[in-house]
């Protein structure tokens, strides 16, 4: 039964794989519905999991076991319902509120404890080993320091595009502005483009699992080992 | 209750009232109040006028309302002063009351005129004769005060055969009145029949003349009230002054009759400084009220008459009075509307309607005349009609000759481009067709036909080597945390580098448990499991492995577990207590894991789990397993030793294999993956030799012909 | 005049939270763990009038638009119903109902995946068609070097020592230009995070 099952299920599989991959000479039928499926199943699962896993243990268990503090989070999400109609979308502005606040105040201590200090910490690192290090490698530990610390400087520079506005004359930025500018365009240049080389990895590995479960499905069903 | 007559329309009003309730002209308070004998006020002026003539005039007391001495024009103020003095000579010289006198030997010749046209034209009535015009004018008055009124009467008749509209309205007494109360009364410019009224105007007008000497409180607006009755209804002095003759040609003649009449006059009109007498009077005297009222007055209906009738006898008493008593009753000071918007400001045109703005006034827009106004831009260009355009398209006949050529044109290149259209849609779906069939034979080949072997490293990446190290490190009786945040897009890819991690920890029979920010996350994660279950049975038991389930909110929900884990996941995804059981029961916060593995394919999903998760792990080692395509973005965090290790792609995936000894899919598939990443470099590089080579020299030649 | 009611509870919450950071073992945790915790519940309901906005507000509207295809929203709608059904009945964690994911979902999210790989292969022809200067050779070259170091077959040169530094060295390089991209995007989240905790931008009203 199982094997059927899993036999039915590969089968169902294989039968979507090929419609997406009919897209390849074009849109069509076969590629649409594969999308339209996908859609569905992707919502109709995704609130299975919320009224399972979110709101049963956090809202509605609690709530059974006599807690009476898990009627906050009921009322907001009550009024957070509110949104679907036009006429009392404004009382749902209350959860939307907190929620966005929550989530500002998150991505500040985030990106300020978390990747600011951080990696500003980490570009001046390198330096921080050159005493320890033998005289060789001190000089290619500051060089590649140095080439880290500069990238990243003129990295940031790039994406500075402030200019001081003259009257009657093309503003533009300073020569020095520019020179870091054009350094950070090389440095940001070369990690797009290590960028677009790891998404054709991860694309072509993509390809190749899916290639390879169409050849074990043939062969399944050819019967080859 | 005490009562007040209204001079203007006779009614009774409230003594304390300052207006009239009917026709809102100014009450005078000293006047007797209103009594049905309406001869007795006259009788009065009869007898108190040999003497009042040179005091300072009643007047003053029998107005109500004395404009401040600030709206008292120059010229008036000079020509009050002159009366004065002049009365003050007169009095002591003659004792007579023969101010009246002086003012007619200074009336100019128009004024005389005035006085001699109404005899001359027929069918026109001589007005009654001003007071101040001539003590024979007032005698002829005070002896028969009614003659005036007759004298009206049949003027009104006749400017009524001469077809005036308003006149046909005007009562008998209305000319007369020279100094009306305010009131609404339109000016009209007929002209031709004031000359009817010039002697009525004459003595009305010294009369009025006197008045205006014995200090009457004049407004401001009012003061230029001196013009000719005649063609002054028009309400624009401009026109007026500029054509003093357009308007009626009375004002030139007016001036005549009040020389003529009132020749006594003559001398204080004459010796206003200012005035001019080779010019309209119109535009420098005040002009008698009567004249202007039988030619301009706005009386139409007739109801009007009711209110004027009773001032009969007012009007007639007041010019009845001579100069001498300088017309105590009278009201010369409050001029009506229709009156003020008549007379011109000496020295300068007056215009009613077009009155020069003062410095601060705004000229248009619904401030216009209002002084002290913030000066605002022009609004009138603002309110333009908006455009309408019209639906149907109109074509002229050259825009349909145009079209025509425009379309032969096109018809005749239509079936040259055809063919090139073609060929580059062919070209391009050939070019397509060989790179698919191309990829495909990379990826196919290896797997089914030709065993080719893979180059395997012989030394392997840092991360590879700092994640194999502390997974080793790790404590068997720690759980480690495994986050599941991935989707089946690079499922597998992530499968391949997280199967060879997964059975390093299982060999090490480390407990598991593992959630998801992501809805498929643990399902996928399940299948992963799948195979690597069936080899270590173990994790078949709860003990070795929970399901957390699926964590909500992204970062916030990050934040959350870090503070409170147990809080945050209270149950597994069978709805039961996770940790309260094996193996999380030893488990309070993060840092008690052994450590934390998060596995995605999003770099900004490894970020938020650096940001919010890392500072609450302590010690604990956080390790990634990502996708080739965010490797780029998560060196840098694993530079500045945010994290102790990360695997990205296949490779990485064969490297730990080789590493932990343990050969699976990655390393069978190494080959067909190298292939195929050899086929995407040649793609590469042909696409961009090709591109170097031959579309430069026509890229350059567009950009020549655009320069 | 707007009503200031709002963004003073928002600077309130975010203030709270954010005193978690710098002052976590204070007090305040016990105010802040249940904002957190009420959060994550939000952001599920969030999510589930997402869905429900998608099917029934979108293409429930899509099937009674005459001119719109309907098909497409029928069968988006028909999918939805039948796995919501069926998971409200077995369960996500249901082995059986998972096949919904492992053998619907990621087959073609990955074969999707596929697809973009040739049509990023066919793209790469014309890399250099219209970047005709300096940067745009610069990523040229900077594509097929990581497209070979992370094909592996560079690795023989890892029997050269100074090979082996140079190509470390060069797989080094993303590392500055990717650090400075963190850093300006931390930089924006961090200003965009303070403009709606201060109520500046105040995206929840209306």
């Amino acid at each position: 039964m199982s094997l059927n099952a899993d036999f039915l299920w590969m089968i169902v599989s294989f039968v979507l794989t090929i419609c997406v991959f009919s897209y390849l000479f074009g849109d069509n039928p076969l590629f649409r519905f594969a999308t339209g499926l996908l859609i569905g199943v992707s919502a109709g699962y995704f609130a299975v999991v919320i009224i399972y896993q979110v709101l049963l243990p956090k809202l509605i268990v609690p709530l059974l076991q006599g807690s009476f503090i898990a009627l906050i989070p009921l009322l907001l999400s009550g009024l957070l319902l509110t949104k679907l109609s036009p006429k009392l979308s404004r009382l749902g502005n209350l959860p939307v509120t907190y929620l966005v606040a929550v989530g500002a105040a998150i991505a500040i201590g985030g990106s300020l404890l978390g990747t600011l200090f951080t990696q500003i910490k980490g570009a001046i690192n390198t330096f921080a080993s050159v005493p320890a290090a033998s005289p060789n490698q001190k000089w290619i530990l500051v060089l590649e320091g140095g080439f880290i610390l500069l990238g990243t400087i003129a990295a940031l520079v790039y994406f500075n595009f402030s200019v001081i506005k003259t009257k009657g004359i093309n503003s533009n930025r300073s020569p020095m502005v520019r020179l870091f500018s054009g350094i950070g365009q090389f440095f940001i240049a070369i990690t797009l483009g290590a960028v677009f080389a790891g998404v054709m990895t991860s694309t072509i590995t993509a390809l190749i699992e899916r290639s390879a479960f169409i050849v074990n499905v043939i062969k399944t069903f050819l019967g080859i080992g | 209750m005490a009562e007040i007559t209204c001079p203007i329309c006779g009614r009774s009003n409230d003594a304390n009232a300052e207006r009239c309730w009917y026709c809102q002209a100014v009450l005078p308070h000293d006047t007797p109040p209103a009594s049905d004998d309406s001869q007795d006020w006259l009788d009065e002026l009869r007898s108190e006028k040999p003497s009042t003539g040179k005091s300072k005039p009643q007047p003053d007391k029998s107005v109500p309302q004395k404009p401040p001495e600030a709206e008292v024009p120059g010229w008036l103020a000079r020509i009050r002063l002159r009366e004065q003095v002049e009365r003050k000579g007169k009095s002591v010289d003659s004792g007579t009351s023969s101010s009246s006198t002086a003012p007619e030997s200074v009336i100019p010749d128009w004024l005389s005129e005035i006085n001699n046209e109404p005899k001359d034209k027929p069918g026109v009535s001589a007005p009654p004769k001003s007071s101040g015009g001539s003590p024979k004018s007032g005698q002829s008055q005070k002896e028969e005060p009614d003659d005036w009124v007759k004298k009206l009467e049949s003027w009104r008749s006749d400017t009524n055969e001469s077809g005036n509209p308003f006149q046909e309205e005007i009562p008998e007494e209305l000319p007369a009145e020279p100094d009306l109360p305010k009131s609404k009364k339109p000016t009209d410019l007929s002209s031709a029949e004031s000359s009817s009224d010039e002697d009525s105007e004459a003595n009305w007008f010294t009369t009025f003349m006197q008045e205006s000497a014995d200090d009457q409180p004049l407004k401001k607006n009012s003061a230029p009230q001196q013009r000719s009755p005649r063609g002054s209804g028009k309400a624009e002095t401009g026109s007026l002054a500029k054509k003093p003759s357009a308007t009626t040609g009375s004002e030139s003649t007016g001036e005549k009759p009040v020389a003529t009449s009132v020749p006594e006059e003559e001398n204080w009109l004459t010796s206003f400084k200012g005035i001019k007498p080779d010019q309209s009077l119109s535009e420098q005297v005040i002009p008698p009220a009567q004249k202007d009222s039988k030619t301009k007055a706005p009386f139409k209906t007739t109801k009007l008459t009711d209110w004027i009738q009773p001032k009969k006898s007012t009007s007639s008493s007041n010019e009845i009075p001579p100069k001498d008593e300088a017309n105590i009753k009278l009201e010369p000071a409050i001029l009506p509307d229709w009156l003020e918007e008549l007379s011109p400001k000496p020295k300068e045109v007056v215009h009613p309607r077009k009155e020069e703005p003062p410095l601060d006034a705004e000229e248009s827009g619904p401030l216009a005349g209002i002084e002290g106004t913030l000066q605002g831009e022009e609004l009138s260009y603002l309110y333009t009609r908006p455009q309408t355009y019209s639906s149907s398209l109109t074509v002229t006949e050259s825009q349909e000759n145009r079209l025509q050529v425009l379309k032969n044109i096109a018809d005749q290149a239509r079936w040259e481009d055809e063919g090139l259209a073609q060929k580059s849609v062919s070209r391009a779906w050939i070019l397509r067709l060989v790179v698919i069939l191309l990829m495909f034979a990379a990826v196919l080949i290896p797997v089914i036909a030709v065993k080719i072997p893979a180059i395997t490293p012989s030394l392997y990446p840092n991360e590879v080597i700092q994640t194999f190290n502390a997974v080793n490190a790790l404590p068997v009786n720690k759980p480690v945390l495994i986050a599941a945040d991935f989707d089946g897009s690079l499922y597998g890819e992530l499968n391949w580098s997280l199967s060879p991690l997964l059975a390093h920890l299982m060999a090490k029979n480390i407990p598991l448990a593992f959630l998801s920010t992501n809805s498929v996350g643990a399902a996928l994660f399940t299948q992963s499991l799948a195979p690597l279950v069936s080899r270590y049975s173990a994790y078949t038991s709860p003990t070795q492995l929970v399901d957390l389930g699926y964590l909500a909110g992204g970062s916030i929900g990050l934040q959350s577990l870090a503070r409170n884990p147990a809080a945050t996941l209270p149950l597994n995804s069978s709805l039961q207590p996770a940790w309260q059981t094996q193996p999380l029961s030893s488990i309070h916060e993060l840092s008690d894991f052994g450590a934390l593995i998060v596995v995605t394919e999003n770099a900004d999903t490894a970020r938020y789990w650096i940001e919010q998760v890392k500072p609450a792990l302590g010690s604990t080692p956080m390790l990634v397993v990502i996708s080739a395509q965010s490797a780029p973005l998560l060196q840098p965090y694993f530079d500045s030793g945010q994290i102790n290790g990360y695997l990205s792609g296949l490779n990485s995936a064969a490297a730990y294999e080789t590493l932990t000894k343990d050969p699976q899919n990655a390393n069978a598939l190494l080959s067909t993956f190298q292939v195929t990443m050899l086929l995407a470099v040649l793609l590469v590089l042909v696409g961009g030799v090709v591109s170097l080579t031959l579309y430069r020299p026509v890229v350059e030649e567009k950009r020549g012909k655009s320069a | 005049m707007r009503s200031p009611v709002l963004p003073i509870i928002g600077f309130v919450l975010g203030s709270v939270v954010l005193a978690g950071y710098f002052f976590p073992t204070s007090g305040m945790a016990l105010i802040r763990d249940p904002l957190l915790d009420w959060a994550v519940t939000l952001s599920a309901v969030a999510a589930l009038i997402a869905i429900i906005n998608l099917v029934f507000g979108v293409h429930w509207r899509r099937l009674r638009d005459p001119v719109k295809d309907h098909l497409f929203s029928a069968l988006v709608i028909l999918a939805f119903l039948v796995t919501f059904a069926i998971g409200i009945f077995l369960g996500p964690s249901n082995p059986g109902y998972q096949k919904v994911v492992t053998s619907i979902e990621m087959p073609i999210e990955a074969s999707l995946m596929a697809v973009l790989a040739i049509t990023l292969a066919y793209s790469s022809l014309r890399l250099l068609q219209s970047q005709h200067n300096l940067m745009g050779f610069c990523f040229f070259i900077a594509v097929i070097i990581f497209l070979l170091l992370n094909s592996g077959v560079l690795s023989f040169l890892s029997g050269i020592p100074p090979l082996q530094e140079l190509v470390s060295g060069v797989s080094q390089v993303p590392i500055a230009g990717a650090r400075g991209i963190l850093i300006g995007v931390a930089l924006g989240s961090l200003l965009t995070g303070i403009r709606i905790w201060l109520g500046s931008d105040r995206p929840y009203e209306g």
